[in-house]
C-alpha cells in the first residue's frame, strides 16, 4: 500500500547551498524529517546548477520518511541567465533593465515547461513574458 | 536567543509563476523562500527582524492581499531533528553517540561523543560513516591530518582518537567552527579549527592525510591544492559524492596525479581514498 502523506513542503533554495537556517530549518523541523540528511543530498544533487535558486517539493509521509523533487530553476533566474543580466529592476514601470525577444522567451519557456502546467510552448512563453515584464524587462513582439 | 521574523505575503490567487515574488524577496537579501498553497502565500525569513518594514511595504506595493509577520525563536526548530541521532557503530571500532544518549563501550571501541549543533556530521549519514571507515584503514599514529569542511568535527575527532598528532580543521561556516571546537573538548582531544575555505586559512606545511567530506564541485576545485599540500605517499580521503558526479571527481583527482586506492559505496553515495 502506498505510504500516507503527512504534508508537502515547498521551498525555493539556492542550489548547492542549502543550510539548516530558515527557511529550511523551520519548515522541515516542523515536518519532523531528518533535515541534515535532506540538505546533504540536495546540495550534492544540485551542484551542477549552482547560481540558480531551485524550487524543491518535499513530500513527508506519516512514518516521517520523505521524498523530494527538485524542479527547474525559477523563471526569473532563467530569464536573467538568458539575457546575461545580474538582476531585474525593482520598479517595473520606472526602470527598464533589458529587452527580451520572443525567441528568448521560448528558449526560457522550453527549459521551464515541465513546471508550468502546459505543453504549449507559446502559452508557456506568455507566462514567462509576464514574469519578464514584472522584472522591468521590455518584451519585444518578435 | 536568536530570533527570525517570518514575513509572508498572502495572495488572492496562486500566480502561474511565483518568480516575481521570489525576486522581490531576493531584493531584500532573502534567497530561500517557503511556499504554501492554501491560502497561496510565499514567505521568507529575516534574521533578528532586520528590514522587516521595508519588505512588508514592498510586498504590499506589489499587490499582496495581506502580509503577515511572525517572530520565531531559533531553538524551536533547530533541535527538532535530534531524535534522528542515536548511538551507532561505525567501521570496526568507532561508536558515535550524541552527548545526550549513553552507550556501553566494549574493550576495543573508540568513542566519539557529539553535539553537532547545526553543523553537518552526526555519523548518521553514509558520507560521514564511510569516511570513518576509510580512516580506519590508515596507520595514523603521529601523522598530520587536515579536515577540510570539518562540520561538527567528527572526522577530526576520529583522526585524533586513531593517534594522529597534528590535526587541523577548516570550515567556511562559523557555527561549524564553534561546533568542532566544542566537540574536540568534549572528546578530550586537541586540534585547531580555522574559519575559511579550502587550505587558505591553514598554516604552511604539508599533511600526511587530508579528509574532505564536502560536495563534488568543492572536491574538484580542491584537488590541485590537495595534491600540493599532501606529502608524497600521503592520502586524500574524499566523500560526499553521488554516483552521477563520481566520474568528474575521479578524473579531477587523477589529472592531478592521485591514484585511487579504495572506494566505498553506500546507497547513492561514494567515498574514496586516493594516494599521492
Amino acid at each position: 500500500m502506498a505510504k500516507r502523506i503527512a504534508s508537502i513542503v515547498k521551498l525555493n533554495i539556492a542550489a548547492g547551498k542549502g543550510t539548516p537556517a530558515p527557511p529550511v530549518g523551520p519548515a522541515l523541523g516542523q515536518a519532523g524529517i531528518n533535515m541534515m540528511e535532506f540538505l546533504k543530498k540536495f546540495n550534492e544533487m544540485t551542484t551542477p546548477q549552482m547560481g540558480y535558486t531551485l524550487p524543491v517539493e518535499i513530500t513527508v509521509y506519516e512514518d516521517k520518511s520523505y521524498s523530494f523533487v527538485v524542479k527547474q530553476p525559477l523563471s526569473s533566474d532563467l530569464i536573467k541567465r538568458e539575457l546575461g543580466i545580474e538582476k531585474g529592476g525593482s520598479h517595473q514601470l520606472k526602470d527598464k533593465v533589458a529587452t527580451i525577444t520572443q525567441a528568448q522567451l521560448e528558449a526560457v519557456a522550453a527549459k521551464k515547461m515541465a513546471d508550468l502546467n502546459t505543453t504549449d510552448i507559446k502559452a508557456a512563453a506568455k507566462i514567462i513574458a509576464g514574469t519578464a515584464r514584472n522584472m522591468g524587462i521590455t518584451v519585444l513582439d518578435k | 536567543m536568536k530570533t527570525w521574523t517570518l514575513v509572508r505575503a498572502v495572495l488572492d490567487e496562486a500566480p502561474r509563476d511565483w518568480s516575481p515574488w521570489t525576486e522581490l524577496f531576493a531584493e531584500h537579501g532573502i534567497e530561500g523562500t517557503v511556499q504554501e498553497d492554501n491560502p497561496p502565500s510565499l514567505g521568507g525569513y529575516l534574521y533578528e527582524g532586520d528590514g522587516v518594514d521595508a519588505l512588508v511595504a514592498d510586498l504590499r506595493a506589489a499587490g499582496a492581499l495581506r502580509v503577515d509577520t511572525e517572530v520565531i525563536e531559533e531553538e524551536d526548530w533547530s533541535v527538532a531533528w535530534r531524535k534522528f541521532f542515536v548511538p551507532r557503530r561505525v567501521g570496526n571500532h568507532f561508536v558515535v553517540r550524541p552527548v545526550w544518549e549513553p552507550y556501553e563501550l566494549g574493550p576495543t571501541d573508540i568513542e566519539i561523543v557529539l553535539d553537532p549543533g547545526q553543523a553537518f556530521g552526526t555519523g548518521d549519514h553514509p558520507t560521514t560513516r564511510m569516511c570513518l571507515e576509510l580512516l580506519e584503514f590508515e596507520a595514523l599514529q603521529g601523522k598530520s591530518v587536515a579536515d577540510i569542511g570539518c562540520g561538527s568535527g567528527i572526522l577530526s575527532v576520529g583522526a585524533c582518537k586513531l593517534g594522529a598528532s597534528g590535526v587541523v580543521g577548516v570550515d567556511c561556516d562559523a557555527a561549524s567552527v564553534d561546533s568542532s571546537r566544542e566537540n574536540a573538548e568534549r572528546n578530550g582531544v586537541e586540534f585547531e579549527v580555522y574559519l575559511g575555505a579550502g587550505f587558505d586559512p591553514l598554516p604552511h606545511g604539508d599533511f600526511d592525510l587530508v579528509l574532505s567530506n564536502i560536495i563534488s564541485a568543492a572536491l574538484i576545485r580542491l584537488a590541485p591544492e590537495a595534491f600540493s599540500r599532501i606529502k608524497p605517499g600521503g592520502v586524500w580521503i574524499v566523500s560526499g559524492v553521488i554516483h552521477s558526479n563520481w566520474p568528474d571527481v575521479l578524473e579531477a583527482a587523477q589529472k592531478c596525479g592521485f591514484e585511487l586506492v579504495r572506494k566505498q559505496e553506500e546507497g547513492d553515495w561514494i567515498a574514496a581514498t586516493f594516494r599521492r
